[in-house]
């Protein structure tokens, strides 16, 4: 479930950036789409991530896997630094 | 609980980036690995809250502020989520090594420095709105 909240915050803050769409025109369209694009990978890969956590569990084995952690947290970095430079641009 | 904890293999199968930024130690209880990446999922929630809310500011309180003050209140409300992502990451990576090789959890940070940037965040709000 979490993995699903922490989606559907990725689908919210790409329809926020659309609040600039009519400024700075089509280009600004990457930014969601990368940002959907990521909510859709977590999406699709949810029931291979919860039957490694089950098999993990029933193993009583569970190796940490940090390639998840680190690209969502260089997602939200990259938000953070187009979102201050929008802000900072805009009219 | 196991009666014994396994061993990592002298060929640690992991990945290699699970191998740098968690080097050495053991394979821990796999309910703190998951409830560590729980925990780790919500601050970024938290995170890309900030980053929303700091878009919303400058988009939506036009009438209510100054373009300075919108524009600043903006920017650290969008800086705040990303301090936060960075804090997320370095407590995860601090709880799995720490939970890996038996030793006290690290000091929670992001929590301090969560409340103290909001907390300055809304003074600078009410300030505002109370001298205009």
């Amino acid at each position: 479930m979490s993995w699903s909240r922490t989606c559907l915050a990725l689908v919210v803050v790409s329809a926020v950036f659309l609040r600039w769409l009519p400024h700075y025109g089509a280009s600004l369209l990457v930014l969601p789409l990368v940002t959907v694009a990521a909510a859709v990978l977590i999406a699709v890969s949810q029931r291979s991530r919860t039957r490694r956590g089950v098999q993990g569990i029933e193993a009583d084995r569970l190796a940490a896997d940090p390639l998840p952690v680190v690209l969502l947290v260089g997602l939200s970095l990259s938000l953070g630094i187009a979102g201050v430079a929008f802000v900072l641009a805009a009219p | 609980m196991p009666e014994a904890e396994q061993e990592s293999t002298p060929e640690d199968s992991r990945r290699r980036l699970a191998r740098w930024l968690l080097p050495g130690g053991t394979e821990p209880d796999p309910r703190m690995t998951l409830a560590n990446e729980r925990t780790f999922l919500a601050w970024i929630r938290t995170a890309l809250a900030l980053l929303a809310g700091g878009v919303a500011v400058e988009a939506f309180a036009v009438d209510m502020f100054e373009e300075p003050v919108r524009k600043g209140v903006a920017v650290m409300l969008i800086v705040l989520g990303m301090f936060v992502s960075g804090g997320a990451f370095l407590r995860w990576v601090g709880v799995e090594r720490a939970v890996r090789h038996k030793a006290p959890l690290p000091l929670p940070l992001i929590a301090p420095v969560l409340g103290i940037g909001g907390a300055l965040g809304a003074m600078v709000v009410i300030y505002v709105i109370l001298s205009s």
